[in-house]
C-alpha cells in the first residue's frame, strides 16, 4: 500500500487555489498544514478456541490544521466559559484508496473550506470573549511559526502470514478455553503500516510512517463473589522479528493463565494507606498518569488546568537520583521495541529529547507548536489520532535512576517501611492495568491507577499474599514528595494513551520505585453470580 | 400462492441434520430443565437464532472508492420467556429483558457454539428472572389483558432451492461507476454504497421448532448533497434492493437514474425558495406518494402492543408510543390495503417465515377504508389474538408485527391528466393558479448527512426535495425550501383522486427511527401505492443559513 501516484500535486494544487481564495476574506488565515495518511491493517482474533476474525484492511484519510488570526492570537486560542460550548469536532475525512483525482480533490477542497468556516467563527467569538472575560492567568502566543522542512524517512515495509496466526491463536485459544475458570478470552494479532504526507503553507514536506504489530490476550473469570477478574498483557513491536518466538508465546499464555486462577482465587484488598512498591511496568505507568499528562505543555495555558507543576520549575521535585525525559527519537530500551517512536511529530516538528526532571530539578513540558511563556519552541510532542487536533503528548517517557537499588534491597525497604508505620503488611504492585488522571481544577486534581497484580508483602515473614480489586489512587503533589527510593531494575511498559488528542502509541520506562505512603482504594466489583450451570468444556485434552 | 408456499414447505424429516443446530436443541434441553433459580417463575419457553452470513460493502464517492470490505458475520440471539404466555418477563421496560445476542467467532463449530449459548443464555436467564420481578412489581394486567406470548407448536422449514451466494464481483466497480455520475454536478456530496450478504438465519425453539430463513440482499444507495445560494442544504437518494445482485435493475440504468438524481438536485438548488405559507391542494407522486402511505398508513397498521414503561427514577424506560387504528376509518371510503410478503418474490422483504419461524401470511389490513387487521407477531392484543407471519425486528429484540410487502388498493384511478385538473380546481379555490406537486421527499436514513435528525413524533412527514408548481398550460415550475406543517394522520382521509401506480422501498428501523441507520442497513420494505391528490395540506417556508455556504468552491469536474 502508498499514497496515490497523484496525492501531492492534488494537495499542493489544492491548497494554493484556497489559500488565494482565503487572501480575499475578511479573517485571515496565517497557517495551513495537510496531511495525508495512508493505512494498511490487519487483525486476528480467536475467541471461544476457534478463529473469531481475520482480516485486513485499508483506508486513507486527511487531516486539515487551519489557523485563522494571526500566531500571536489565533482561533486555536481555547474558549472560556459558554463560548467553549463551540464543538471543536471534526468529522474524519475518508480519501478514495484509488487514485481517482476529482474524488481526491473533491474531498480536499471540501475539508479546506470546512475548516476555515469553523476556524473562522471560532476566531470571532475568541476576540468577543477577551473583551469581556478576565485577562489569562499564563500570556503566549498560540502558535509557533517554524522554518520549512523537508524530509523524507523510509517506512519499513511489513506483511503477516495471517494463516499461521490463525491456527495458532485458535489453538491457542483451544487451550485457554479448557480452563474452568475462564469465562471469556480474546488473543488478538493486530498491527499495520501507515504512511503520512505532511504539507504546510510555510513549505514542509515530510514523509514518514510506522509499523506496527500487537500480540496481546485478554483473559477474564468470574470470582465467587462476582468480580470480574481480568488479565491482559501484550507485546508491541514493529516487526514480527520482535514478537516472541512460539514456544515463548505458548508459555506466556500459560503463564496468564496461572495469574487468572491465582486472582480469581485472591481475596480482595482493603482501604489501606501505608508503603507502596511499585515494580517497573507499574511504576512506569504510574510516571505517565501522574507526572507525564501534568507537563504535556498546552495544559500550562488552559485555564480549566490544575498546571500542577506550573510553578516547579527550577525546583526539586523528586529524589536526587531520579531523572526524567521523553524521547521519541529512542528506539528500543535493553531488547524490547519501544511504542512511542517517531521521527517528526504530527506538527512536522523533528522529534526531540524533552528534559523534564535531572538531578530531581524540573526543567520544563513537553511541547508542541503551542508555546509557553518560558518555552516558546517545540521539543516534537505535537501528537494526534488522526481526525483530531494535535496536542502535546508524550512520546517514550524514561525515569531512570542513578545509583539505583537491587530489587532485593527495595523490598526489605518495603517491609521496614510498614514496621515503622507499626502496618502488618506494605503493597508491591507488580503489574497495572493502564489508569486514568484527572488534571483539571473543578474535579480533584487526581489519579487512579488500575493495580491488576497486587501482594501483600508482611513484616513477620509470611508468604506474600496476592489480592485484588483495590487500585492505587492520590494526588500527584503528595505521591511524588513520599517518593524515597528507586530501583536498578528498569522495565518497559507499551501501549496506547488516550486524550483529547486521540489514541497515540506511548512507552514508559521506569524502575521500581518506594513510595512511603500512598492510598488505594476499593475497585468497583462485578455484581452478577458466577454462571449458574457448570461450563461446558468441549475441548478436552487430545481430543 | 398456496400451491406455491406449500412447495417451499419441508417436512419435519426434510430439515436436515446439522451440528450448530443440533447444539442448541441440546443446549434448550438442558437450560429448560436446569435453568431454575429458587423462586422464580419457570422458563417456559426459550429460542435461539443462529446467524451466519457473508457480506461485504463497498463504499464510493465521485468515482473514487473509499473503502471495500468483506467480513463473515456468525451471530447467536436468545430469547427466554418466564412465567407463562398469560403473563411473562416480556413487554415491558425496554432492556435487561431476557432477549440478548452476541457476535459468534467466524470460525464457530460446535463446541464454541456451545460455550456462547450458556454465556449468553445465562446472562438473558438471570436479566428475564430480574424483569419478571420489575414487571410484577409495577404492573398490574388489566382485565382483558391478552397475554405476553401466544405459543404455536414446533414450526419446520427451509428452502431446498436456496444456495448462499458470494457477493459479486461489481460491488466496488458498480459503487464507482455510479458515483461517478455526480461527477460534472456542483454536488457536495456524491456518494454510493453497495452492499451485499447471503447466508442463513435458523430458528430454534423450545417448541421443538427448526427453521432456516434464507437471508439474502443487495442493496445500493446512492446520495447526494447539494446546497442552495442561501445556504440551504438539499439531499436526496436513489436506493435499489434486490434480493441478489442479479435482481438490481443493470449498472447503466442505475447509472442513469444516479445522474438524474443530480440533475434534479441541481435543479432544485437553481430553483427560488417558497416565501409564502402553502396552504392547498398537494398532488404525491413518485417516491413521495410511497412516502405519504410510509410514513402516516403503516403505522396505523402495525399491531403489536406498546411496551409497558419501567418507570425509573429518570423516567420511563422503554415505553413506545402505538398508533394502531383497528376497526377505524384510515383511507377513504373503498380503498383496501394487504400486506402479502410474496407478492414481490425478489424483493428481500419477501419472506417465507417470520423471525419467530411463522409461516408469513398474506394480510387484509384495510377493507373499504377501515382497519380490519393488523400485522402481528406472537405477541397478542386483546382484538388480535394471533400472529400472522409479521414478526419482523432487530436479533435479541422481541419481534413486532411489522410491514414486509404493502399494497394500496384504490377503488378508481384517474389520468395524470384529470388529478392535475381536479388539483387546478381546488388550487383556485385558495386563490392559486397552480396546485402543489411533490415528487420525493426527504430520506431519513441520509438527514444525519446534515446533522439532523427525523423527530417523526413532532412532524410524522419529513420535507420535500422535489417539488413543482404545476400551472394550468402544463409548465412546471421547481420550488423549495418549505416543510410540513400539522400533518395528521387523518390527511389520508382527504385523498381527493388516485392516479398510476408507483412502488418504492424503503430500510425499516427495527427500533427506533430511520436516521439512525447507516447507508444500507435496516429491514428491507416494499410498498407499492398510487399516486395521490390530498385536498389541503400546508407547507411553511424554511429559509438557508448564509453562514453555511461555502467560502473555497468545489471542483465540479466533468
Amino acid at each position: 500500500m502508498a499514497h496515490a501516484a497523484n496525492l501531492e500535486s492534488v494537495l499542493s494544487s489544492e491548497l494554493e487555489r484556497a489559500t488565494s481564495v482565503f487572501a480575499l476574506q475578511p479573517e485571515p488565515v496565517h497557517y495551513v498544514a495537510l496531511e495525508a495518511e495512508d493505512r494498511w491493517e490487519f487483525s486476528v482474533r480467536a475467541s471461544d478456541g476457534v478463529l473469531a476474525q481475520s482480516r485486513e484492511s485499508h483506508q486513507r484519510t486527511l487531516d486539515v490544521d487551519l489557523r485563522v488570526g494571526t500566531p500571536e492570537l489565533d482561533s486555536t486560542h481555547p474558549l472560556r466559559g459558554f463560548s467553549s460550548l463551540e464543538s471543536d469536532n471534526r468529522d474524519l475525512v475518508f480519501l478514495p484508496i484509488d487514485d481517482a483525482e476529482f474524488a481526491l480533490r473533491h474531498a480536499v477542497a471540501r475539508e479546506l473550506d470546512r475548516a476555515y468556516r469553523s476556524e473562522a467563527e471560532k476566531i470571532v467569538m475568541i476576540r468577543g470573549e477577551r473583551s469581556v472575560k478576565a485577562d489569562e492567568e499564563v500570556l503566549a502566543p498560540d502558535f509557533e511559526a517554524r522554518p520549512p522542512i523537508q524530509a523524507r524517512v523510509e517506512v519499513p515495509e511489513l506483511s503477516v502470514d495471517r494463516k499461521h496466526w490463525e491456527v495458532l491463536l485458535s489453538e491457542l485459544s483451544a487451550q485457554v478455553e479448557r480452563s474452568e475458570v475462564v469465562f471469556e478470552s480474546n488473543l488478538s494479532l493486530t498491527g499495520g503500516r501507515s504512511q503520512t504526507l505532511f504539507l504546510d503553507s510555510a513549505g514542509t514536506r515530510i514523509e514518514q510512517g510506522r509499523t506496527s504489530v500487537r500480540l496481546s490476550a485478554s483473559l477474564q473469570a468470574i470470582a465467587d463473589d462476582g468480580d470480574v477478574v481480568e488479565v491482559f498483557d501484550a507485546f508491541d513491536a514493529h516487526s514480527f522479528e520482535s514478537i516472541p518466538d512460539e514456544p515463548a508465546i505458548r508459555a506466556w499464555i500459560v503463564k496468564l493463565l496461572d495469574r487468572l486462577e491465582a486472582l480469581r482465587k485472591a481475596p480482595r484488598g482493603s482501604p489501606y494507606s501505608g508503603p507502596v512498591l511499585l515494580t517497573g511496568r507499574a511504576s512506569a505507568v504510574l510516571f505517565h498518569e501522574v507526572f507525564g499528562h501534568r507537563v504535556e505543555g498546552h495544559r500550562q495555558k488552559r485555564e480549566t488546568e490544575g498546571r500542577t507543576f506550573g510553578e516547579y520549575i527550577g525546583q526539586s521535585l523528586l529524589p536526587s537520583n531520579l531523572d526524567v525525559y521523553d524521547d521519541p527519537t529512542v528506539q528500543k530500551w535493553g531488547s524490547v521495541e519501544l511504542n512511542g517512536t517517531y521521527a517528526y511529530d504530527d506538527e512536522g516538528v523533528p522529534a526531540q529529547r524533552a528534559v523534564l526532571v535531572e538531578d530531581s530539578i524540573f526543567r520544563g513540558f513537553l511541547m508542541s507548536r503551542s508555546p509557553l511563556p518560558d518555552f516558546p519552541h517545540s521539543n516534537g510532542h505535537g501528537r494526534r489520532q488522526t481526525g483530531a487536533p494535535a496536542l502535546a503528548r508524550m512520546g517514550n517517557t524514561i525515569v531512570e535512576a542513578k545509583e539505583g537499588l537491587p530489587r532485593a534491597k527495595m523490598r526489605a525497604m518495603l517491609v521496614s517501611e510498614a514496621k515503622k508505620q507499626g502496618l502488618p503488611y506494605g503493597i508491591l504492585v507488580e503489574d497495572i492495568e493502564g489508569g486514568f488522571t484527572l488534571t483539571g481544577r473543578v474535579e480533584p486534581n487526581s489519579f487512579n491507577v488500575r493495580a491488576n497484580t497486587t501482594w501483600k508483602v508482611f513484616v513477620d515473614g509470611r508468604p506474600d499474599e496476592l489480592i485484588r480489586g483495590i487500585d492505587l489512587v492520590g494526588t500527584p503533589l503528595v505521591a511524588f514528595n513520599q517518593l524515597i527510593a528507586a530501583g536498578d531494575d528498569p522495565e518497559v511498559f507499551n501501549g496506547y494513551c488516550g486524550a483529547e488528542s486521540g489514541w497515540v502509541p506511548v512507552s514508559g520506562v521506569a524502575p521500581s520505585v518506594l513510595f512511603r505512603r500512598l492510598e488505594f482504594q476499593l475497585k468497583e466489583k462485578g455484581q452478577e453470580r458466577p454462571p449458574l450451570l457448570s461450563k461446558p468444556i468441549t475441548r478436552l485434552e487430545g481430543t | 400462492m398456496i400451491a406455491l408456499t406449500l412447495a417451499t414447505w419441508a417436512y419435519a424429516a426434510d430439515v436436515p441434520s446439522d451440528p450448530q443446530v443440533d447444539t442448541l436443541v441440546s443446549a434448550i434441553t438442558r437450560y429448560k430443565a436446569e435453568l431454575a433459580l429458587p423462586g422464580a417463575p419457570p422458563l417456559y419457553h426459550l429460542r435461539y437464532h443462529l446467524v451466519s452470513l457473508e457480506q461485504a460493502e463497498a463504499e464510493a464517492s465521485f468515482g473514487g472508492l473509499l473503502r471495500i470490505s468483506a467480513d463473515p458475520y456468525r451471530a447467536l440471539g436468545v430469547e427466554v420467556r418466564l412465567g407463562s404466555p398469560a403473563f411473562d418477563n416480556t413487554g415491558f421496560g425496554g432492556w435487561e429483558n431476557g432477549f440478548g445476542y452476541t457476535g459468534l467467532p467466524v470460525g464457530v463449530d460446535a463446541n464454541a457454539l456451545k460455550l456462547d449459548a450458556w454465556k449468553l443464555t445465562d446472562r438473558a436467564y438471570k436479566e428475564a428472572v430480574e424483569q419478571f420481578s420489575r414487571k410484577s412489581a409495577q404492573f398490574d394486567p388489566p382485565e382483558n389483558y391478552p397475554g405476553d406470548y401466544t405459543l404455536s407448536g414446533p414450526q419446520l422449514y427451509l428452502d431446498p432451492a436456496f444456495v448462499p451466494q458470494t457477493a459479486p464481483d461489481r460491488l466496488s466497480t458498480d459503487a464507482q461507476t455510479l458515483s461517478a455520475a455526480f461527477v460534472g454536478f456542483p454536488l457536495e456530496v456524491g456518494s454510493v454504497v453497495m452492499g451485499h450478504e447471503s447466508g442463513w438465519h435458523w430458528i430454534i425453539d423450545s417448541e421443538g421448532t427448526k427453521v432456516q430463513r434464507p437471508m439474502r440482499e443487495c442493496t445500493v444507495r446512492a446520495i447526494a448533497r447539494i446546497r442552495t445560494q442561501d445556504g440551504a442544504v438539499i439531499s436526496d437518494q436513489r436506493l435499489w434492493t434486490a434480493q441478489t445482485a442479479q435482481d438490481l435493475p443493470a449498472t447503466a440504468e442505475m447509472v442513469e437514474q444516479t445522474a438524474q438524481l443530480a440533475r434534479e438536485l441541481t435543479a432544485v438548488s437553481d430553483a427560488a425558495p417558497i416565501s409564502e405559507e402553502y396552504v392547498g391542494p398537494v398532488i404525491f407522486e413518485d417516491q413521495a406518494a410511497v412516502d405519504l402511505f410510509r410514513y402516516l398508513l403503516v403505522p396505523q397498521l402495525e399491531g403489536t402492543p406498546a411496551e409497558v414503561p419501567f418507570e425509573s427514577w429518570f423516567g420511563d424506560l422503554g415505553e413506545r408510543s402505538s398508533s394502531v387504528r383497528m376497526g377505524r376509518r384510515v383511507l377513504p371510503l373503498g380503498w383496501a390495503a394487504v400486506d402479502d410478503p410474496h407478492q414481490r418474490p425478489s424483493h428481500p422483504s419477501s419472506n417465507a417465515v417470520d423471525i419467530e419461524g411463522t409461516p408469513t401470511e398474506s394480510v387484509v389490513l384495510v377493507k373499504d377504508g377501515i382497519v380490519r387487521d393488523l400485522l402481528m407477531s406472537r405477541v397478542p392484543r386483546p382484538d388480535r389474538k394471533t400472529t400472522n407471519g409479521h414478526g419482523r425486528g432487530a436479533i435479541g429484540q422481541r419481534a413486532s408485527g411489522r410491514v414486509d410487502q404493502l399494497r394500496v388498493d384504490t377503488p378508481k384511478t384517474s389520468t395524470e391528466a384529470k388529478i392535475y385538473k381536479q388539483g387546478l380546481k381546488l388550487a383556485a379555490s385558495y386563490g392559486r393558479d397552480y396546485v402543489l406537486v411533490i415528487r420525493r421527499l426527504q430520506e431519513p436514513a441520509i438527514l444525519n448527512l446534515e446533522g439532523g435528525n427525523f423527530d417523526g413524533d413532532a412532524n410524522p412527514l419529513p420535507p420535500p426535495v422535489f417539488m413543482v408548481r404545476r400551472y394550468g398550460d402544463g409548465h412546471e415550475e421547481v420550488v423549495r425550501g418549505a416543510s410540513f406543517s400539522g400533518v395528521h394522520r387523518w390527511v389520508l382521509k382527504d385523498i381527493v383522486a388516485a392516479g398510476r401506480r408507483v412502488e418504492g422501498s424503503y430500510m425499516a428501523a427495527a427500533q427506533g427511527s430511520a436516521d439512525s441507520l447507516g447507508p444500507i442497513e435496516g429491514m428491507p420494505t416494499w410498498i407499492s401505492v398510487p399516486e395521490v391528490l390530498i385536498g389541503e395540506m400546508e407547507l411553511v417556508p424554511v429559509p438557508g443559513d448564509p453562514s453555511e455556504l461555502p467560502i473555497v468552491p468545489l471542483p465540479v469536474g466533468h
